[in-house]
């Protein structure tokens, strides 16, 4: 042990002696456990509460943190040098990120040239807003709002000016505009919601950045997020779905490049078994179509190709008891990549590993993707799953934050 | 109305073994120790519920290589947060008169109370539970020579603290 006995020290160990004479007990262990019992909620569909919608408007700092990164990327290398917005760019704070593979470590964005990943470009994430207490279906003792370790880039819209995040432990969302705001979406405000815990990304922005796609029960819904007014709904057959129930098992969204569609996964309870199919819903004519069932296991995350032909699937083999109290998304699982055409069907693996979030290239000719081995690796392949690179191992942060969040922003 | 369960509360059943309870046991009063100098001992005990929770909704803290370790790490990353929430930390409001603690200078007390979360983090980490830098620069998951600058930057603030009050 290395014990500095100069002068310095020794006023720091007097200070932290004395704090420490208030150090409160630990928790024991079984009361931590006491504290994640299964809470019963109502449903609370359609409430029609309303309230502002909380925003937070924190000065964005465009920040190099020379230290971090390398800590973040152990086979990376240097950060760029300073960066920020650029004078005349409608990209505002999010100019740096151009074209970069954006992740989320700790509360910092951070881009990743997918060219070059020995550089990257940090940008602070603003304090999260407030959470009310009627937005918390609070899981545990602790506050809902659970900081910015947890978020989740969902994905951008169209334009490259809005970011869709969410927050995994406490099940928020959040939009983050170019001019670096924060803003939470009140899903409780209709019942819905998105956010944490099913361990699947769920890319429910709409491409114009004001719209999201939301699951209610068996309902699915466009909704504007400026008014959180619903414009587009329509819910599946409850004789194909028996029992389904409260939130999550429609998850993983995804819209098609126009903004016309969005796709998702709606999961049936076969003989006490998740079974996952992958539908459409055209909001325009308040349709639902399903796709050819594939036999998926389990599917983890949906992408629509830029080009707007395919849906990039990322699903396995294995089999989810529906209503089980352990979820073994949580570790690492073997899951494949495939392609599925968005109007036949016909479906082909592009990769096998252990993938858990993937985003297209703007122009579609590349994917990235979070593979999942036991460590989190970021990956870019080319959209038929050949040259297969590893761009960064993201181990070596304290949370496991990144398991499902990847995007790539959308300008060139 | 209908009670339900939502899938979300449903997936946060857990599985916990013994050995997880062993190892918590073995770290928790370090754990609460480094959260209390973090963010004060109000806040202490939710953040160390917090992080093992974390981990245990993902993997078993006995299958962790270095438990102490990666908790630390989750800690301080806590403290980050709860930091930023409450911006002033009043970790030491009831010691810095330095009544209760004769040797403690209410000026050093005072300095100690207005450290960043990592600078407090690396002084205790070093100078009061006696890891080296590298073995701190692990602990707070950041490189060596961050840890250096948190302590050069630490003992600045403490040196002008008592200049100030020479």
């Amino acid at each position: 042990m290395h014990t500095p006995d100069d002068q310095d020290a020794r006023q720091f160990r007097q200070a932290y002696s004395a704090l420490l004479e208030d150090s409160p007990e630990a928790p024991e262990f079984e009361d931590l456990l006491f504290t994640v019992e299964v809470p019963t909620v109502e449903a609370g569909v359609g409430s029609g509460r309303r309230g502002p919608l909380v925003s937070a408007v924190a000065v964005v700092a465009v920040l190099v943190i020379v230290g971090l990164v390398p800590a973040l990327f152990p086979g990376g290398g240097q950060v760029t040098d300073e960066v920020g917005s650029v004078p005349g760019s409608n990209l505002g704070v999010f100019e740096p990120m151009r074209g970069q593979v954006v992740v989320v470590n700790g509360d910092e964005l951070v881009g990743i040239d997918p060219a070059d990943a020995s550089s990257a470009v940090i940008l602070d994430i603003p304090d999260l807003p407030s959470v009310p207490d009627e937005a918390c279906s609070s899981w545990s003792s602790g506050p809902c709002n659970d900081g910015a370790n947890s978020l989740m880039p969902i994905g951008w819209s169209s334009d490259g000016t809005v970011l869709a995040l969410d927050s995994e432990y406490a099940g928020m969302s959040y939009l983050m505009d170019e001019t670096g705001t924060l803003t939470r979406i009140p899903w409780e405000r209709i019942g819905g919601g998105s956010g944490c815990c099913a361990f699947a990304g769920s890319n429910w922005l709409a491409p114009d950045g004001v719209h999201a796609a939301v699951a209610k029960g068996l309902e699915v819904a466009v909704v504007d997020v400026r008014d959180m007014s619903i414009e587009s709904e329509a819910s599946l057959d409850p004789d194909e779905f028996p029992g389904v129930e409260g939130w999550g098992q429609i998850y993983s969204q995804t819209w098609s490049p126009d903004g016309t569609e969005f796709a998702f996964v709606a999961v049936r309870n076969e003989d006490g078994v998740r079974a996952p199919t992958i539908h459409v819903y055209d909001a325009s004519t308040k349709t639902l179509r399903q796709l050819p069932d594939r036999g998926f296991g389990h599917v983890r995350n949906l992408a629509w190709s830029p080009e707007g032909s395919h849906l990039l699937v990322i699903a396995g083999d294995l089999a989810l008891r529906y209503n089980e109290s352990y979820n073994p998304l949580a570790h690492s699982v073997a899951t494949s990549i495939h392609l599925v055409d968005i109007e036949s069907g016909a479906s082909r693996v592009i990769a096998d590993g252990h993938y858990v979030a993937a985003a297209w290239s703007p122009d579609g000719s590349q994917i990235a993707a979070v593979d999942y081995p036991g460590g989190h690796y970021l990956q870019v392949m080319d959209a038929d799953g050949t040259n297969q690179q590893r761009l960064t191992d993201m181990n070596g942060y304290g949370y496991d934050n990144l398991f499902t969040g990847v995007s790539w922003h959308p300008a060139p | 109305v209908v009670s339900v369960q939502p899938f979300w509360c449903l997936e946060r059943g857990l599985i916990v073994t013994a050995s997880d309870a062993q190892v918590y046991a073995e770290v928790k009063d370090d754990l609460i120790g480094y959260a209390t100098v973090l963010v004060g001992p109000d806040s202490a005990p939710d953040i160390v519920s917090t992080v093992v929770l974390r981990v245990l909704v993902r993997r078993r803290l006995a299958d962790l290589d270095d438990p102490r370790s990666y908790l630390f790490r989750g800690v301080l990353n806590e403290a980050r947060t709860v930091a930023r929430q409450h911006r002033r930390l009043a970790v030491l409001s009831d010691r810095e008169s330095g009544e209760d603690s004769p040797n403690l200078l209410p000026e050093v007390a005072v300095a100690v109370a207005g450290l960043p979360v990592q600078q407090r983090a690396a002084t205790f980490l070093v100078y009061w539970m006696g890891f080296t830098i590298e073995q701190t620069a692990v602990l707070m998951n950041v490189r060596v020579g961050t840890v250096k600058r948190y302590l050069s930057l630490a003992r600045e603030k403490l040196r002008e603290a008592l200049h100030a009050h020479a």
